[in-house]
């Protein structure tokens, strides 16, 4: 509980990471509960189309007639939980297999290195657009899926150098003198000096994954949600004119202002973590 | 001397090689970092090894607890080979023989506290049964190693305490263990002088209260001196054993060249007698490398007394009144003195 | 014998109410608390201090190289008269390493590991200005590795990885030499190295003394090493300078407790192993200093008024100073 209380007072003093952090909360409450609080109604309804901002609707509605703010509320859910899915798939994936290729022997090592070196070197984004389009996206894990297949390479790699000079600290020796065995030295000793970098590659990772999935989403490969803040994007371009239209304005930018947010309150919220849950920068 | 009982530790033979690949056309470099070492350490003594860097007592600190298996020779744990030992002898060996590093901020994981650090390896080795008993033991252990008052040190990292303090955790957890051995590798150069004795101390109690043996790897002769009074020592050249026995008689009576410049070299508090002392001149300052050691008596080409016998033959550790000596001229050699 | 605190016409630095303060979040270090110190030409001036002293800050702030968030905050140092601390720019470039030079405490780590040593000694002579040839710059610098005993040819085409530590050492020392300085700075030069390779270089240490003329300022935490080589030796605690007397005053007579306990707490070969005496207490908290003098909490000695207020610096014998209440000249044995 301290340590949550710590964590949390060094968050609240830097500035930026304290911005990032209530923007990045303010967006989590919204996903999990703004959907309680209002009814998605996608039916359109030409008589209200292009209503401009009002009380009973914050950004207007869109070119059909439907509130925009509700579609972004839901969206954010869609989002949210695609790129906290596809971080967390990556960063598990990507400190395990760093963490084993850089604590065992040369010739385990050697393999898992090899296999990391081709995934690294496969063109990320022309694999996913591929893949996207041959395999049904039925179902949005197998989205994570594909992003985090494409993503955990390049974590492995760094992870593996990091265990592979922390392993010659003497704690780790001490360890080995008192008996402990491989993965009670990786996952107990180790993988708590890990904890800011991985903290900050989920945070990245997750920026990575919400930008491949709006991509792929607004190009139109994986049509399943349609209040995803790139659904939205997709259709104020291909259905609404985009930026042709004046009134569609709202209808455009406003997923790519919620984009930004979402990315920019990560960034800072980063940039602090490092400090946050470093013991040894804490108490200065 | 009487019939001792069995060594807690003892090396017969023992030889390390470290083979560096060179790549593909190069034969493999061979790095013979310690060649037959014997040595015992029975229980309740204090054994200092000193040597200089590169003289391989690290390496030999390594073997003694087991991290490194020697390329020949035996490392006996209480009388058995502990390479014919079973997991479980293994595990029980492991927990024997425990080791205090130089660095201690490098030795404790940053991100642990003291309590942390302290108690899993308890709860790991299953010294204890349950966090309670483990918590209790940990207050146990500080009270030991005279960190008071024992809660105030429990929830700190390893960052917030001093030097001093961090050495006495290592040895703390070292302690708390339950080992019959301790290698400690240099355990207070990183330590304000001022504090070092407390620290010594510290391990003199132990090693009397607990009958725990140390083995003092050092290159401070001082501090070694200090810790080894009532025990005895080794002194290592070029991963070979130059002189060897009781402490004091061998400090205060060197008779290997080496020994006698290594004495020669310990800075003294004394400005008339540091300005004024018999220095032994060697012949080459720096220590040749263990990939190409010289032939015969390694020592040989830095020793002011060598002879061409030297170049030829490798003495042999012999007993020269009452240590052991590897020295063909031992016996010619003039007596050193600090003045 | 000039006295390492009163200056006189022979000091080539003077360093008068030196303060250094490190803000930090937590509160104020004070490292440096109004150190007064002359080091007299042409000797060996040893600063004695443990963790904590301050001696670092004090020979970092002679180059004007106090990092951030260190701040002076008061007090001048004078180098041959001269104002080292409103020194800038190319001014302050050219003083250092040309006027002063400094050796760091395990030196080794600043040579590049990239680049061939003797790329290294041209850069070096390069950065401050000389025009000469390479070959000319190499010759030079082949003077000085004889002098330390390493082999020029060799040593010149090595990368620092190939060399011992104590081999190092002395490239560093080489190193620090090359532009003439009138002034050395050591901060712990033998650190990490053994025995031996430690005499060694202490060795050369005077001989470069004596021979060259060099004003030499040495700082470390062994009392032991500075009985050979040092002609005056002050001695710093918890960032102020508690005594300073020449080397066989200070060692024979010591006024100030510290400079007595530290004496009788180091072990070396001349003690009898049983009368040794650790420091009781730890070392000061530097954000927390008590109100008088900052080692009473660990003295045997104090009275009332150590607490009360800090001691000045006191006169016990002839370039003898102390800063104690306690330290009356003859009023305490030695």
């Amino acid at each position: 509980m301290g340590a949550l209380k710590s964590f949390f007072r060094s968050i609240y003093r830097n500035r930026r990471a304290f911005i990032g952090f209530l923007i990045l909360a303010a967006f989590v409450l919204v996903a999990v509960f703004g959907p309680l609080c209002c009814e998605l109604d996608l039916k359109t309804d030409f008589a209200t189309r292009y209503l401009a901002p009002s009380w009973s609707h914050p950004l207007g509605t869109d070119y059909v007639g439907r509130d925009i703010l509700v579609q972004l509320v839901y969206g954010a859910r869609d989002v949210l939980s695609i790129g906290i899915l596809g971080a967390l798939a990556t960063v598990l994936v990507g400190f395990t297999v760093g963490a084993v290729a850089g604590y065992s022997g040369r010739r385990v090592d050697g393999l898992i290195t090899f296999v990391t070196n081709l995934f690294l070197t496969i063109p990320r984004f022309p694999i996913m657009l591929i893949l996207s389009a041959f395999i049904k996206l039925s179902h949005p894990l197998i989205l994570v899926a594909i992003i985090a297949l494409l993503s955990w390479a390049s974590l492995a790699r760094s992870v593996r150098s990091q265990i592979l000079s922390l392993k010659q600290r003497e704690f780790i020796t001490v360890c080995t003198v008192m008996g402990y065995n491989r993965f009670q030295i990786i996952f107990s000793e180790l993988l708590p000096n890990l904890v800011s970098y991985l903290a900050i590659s989920f945070v990245y990772a997750m920026q990575g994954a919400i930008n491949d999935s709006s991509i792929l989403i607004m190009m139109g490969f994986a049509p399943f949600a349609p209040t995803h803040w790139g659904t939205i994007q997709n259709i104020a371009i291909s259905q609404a004119a985009g930026a042709f239209e004046p009134r569609t304005f709202i209808y455009l930018f406003s997923p790519i202002v919620c984009f930004t947010l979402l990315q920019t309150a990560g960034v800072f919220f980063a940039g602090g973590l490092d400090e946050a849950l470093n013991p040894r920068l804490r108490s200065h | 001397m009487a019939d001792r009982p069995t060594p807690v530790l003892e090396l017969r033979d023992v030889d390390v090689t470290f083979v560096k690949p060179l790549g593909f056309l190069k034969p493999p470099l061979q790095i013979r970092a310690l060649q037959g070492i014997a040595l015992q350490v029975h229980p309740g003594e204090v054994l200092a090894v000193v040597g200089e860097s590169g003289g391989g007592k690290t390496t030999l600190g390594n073997v003694v607890t087991g991290i490194l298996k020697p390329t020949a020779g035996q490392v006996l744990f209480e009388g058995r080979d502990i390479a014919s030992l079973d997991r479980k002898e293994q595990r029980a060996f492991r927990r024997q023989v425990q080791i205090v590093q130089q660095d201690a901020y490098a030795a404790l994981n940053p991100m642990h506290t003291v309590a942390y650090s302290l108690a899993t390896p308890m709860l790991r080795l299953g010294l204890v049964s349950s966090k309670a008993e483990a918590r209790q033991r940990v207050i146990q252990t500080l009270e030991l190693v005279e960190l008071r008052p024992a809660g105030q040190y429990l929830d700190k990292y390893p960052h917030q305490l001093s030097g001093g303090q961090r050495q006495r955790i290592l040895l703390g957890r070292a302690v708390s263990l339950a080992p019959k051995l301790i290698v400690a590798d240099e355990p207070v150069s990183m330590i304000d002088v001022s504090l070092r004795v407390s620290a010594l101390n510290l391990m003199r109690r132990l090693n009397r209260e607990l009958n725990l043996s140390f083995v003092y790897v050092t290159h401070d002769l001082s501090t070694a001196r200090y810790i080894g009074r009532d025990g005895r020592i080794l002194v290592l050249y070029l991963g070979k054993v130059v002189e060897t026995g009781d402490l004091p008689a061998v400090i205060g009576h060197p008779r290997h060249p080496y020994l006698q410049a290594l004495l020669s070299s310990v800075p003294l508090p004394d400005p008339d007698l540091s300005r004024h002392r018999r220095k032994l001149n060697l012949k080459d300052v720096d220590m040749p490398s263990l990939v190409d050691p010289p032939p015969g008596c390694r020592f040989h080409t830095r020793c002011p007394f060598a002879a061409p016998l030297c170049r030829e033959s490798e003495p042999a550790l012999r007993q020269v009144g009452t240590s052991e000596v590897a020295c063909h001229l031992a016996e010619q050699i003039p007596a050193w003195s600090l003045a | 014998m000039a006295s390492g605190v009163t200056p006189t016409a022979s000091s080539l630095v003077e360093i008068r109410g030196l303060c250094v303060d490190f803000p930090l979040s937590l509160g104020t270090i004070r490292a440096v608390n109004g150190v007064d110190l002359a080091l007299p030409r042409g000797a060996v001036t040893a600063l004695i201090g443990e963790s904590g002293s301050g001696k670092t800050t004090v020979a970092l702030a002679m180059l004007n190289l106090v990092a951030n968030p260190g701040v002076i905050r008061s007090g001048s140092i004078r180098f041959e008269g001269r104002d080292v601390l409103a020194l800038k720019g190319e001014a302050l470039r050219q003083f250092r390493w040309r006027e002063a030079s400094l050796v760091f405490q395990a030196a080794q780590n600043c040579l590049n590991p990239i680049m061939a040593i003797g790329d290294q000694v041209v850069e070096t002579f390069r950065a401050h200005g000389d025009a000469r040839s390479d070959r000319e710059l190499l010759r030079e610098a082949a003077e000085y590795l004889t002098y330390v005993r390493l082999e020029p040819d060799r040593v010149l085409r090595c990368y620092p990885h190939e060399l011992s530590g104590g081999m190092k050492q002395r490239v560093m020392i080489v190193f620090a030499l090359l532009l003439k300085p009138k002034l050395l700075i050591l901060d712990e030069p033998t650190t990490a190295l053994d025995v031996i390779t430690q005499d060694y270089i202490f060795d050369i240490l005077v001989r470069i003394h004596r021979e060259m003329g060099l004003t030499m300022l040495l700082l470390t935490h062994d009392i032991a090493i500075v009985s050979k080589v040092a002609d005056v030796v002050g001695v710093m605690y918890a960032g102020s300078l508690v005594e300073v007397a020449d080397v066989f005053t200070l060692f024979r007579h010591a006024g100030h407790p510290y400079t007595r306990q530290l004496l009788a707490a180091a072990p070396s070969l001349l003690d009898d192993p049983e009368d040794r005496h650790p420091i009781v207490g730890s070392p000061p908290d530097l954000l927390d200093l008590p109100r008088g003098c900052a080692f009473a909490p660990r003295c045997q000695h104090r009275e009332a008024c150590c607490a009360a207020s800090p001691p000045p610096m006191v006169e016990v014998g002839q370039g003898h100073q102390a800063r104690c209440f306690q330290a009356n000249p003859g009023a305490r044995a030695g």
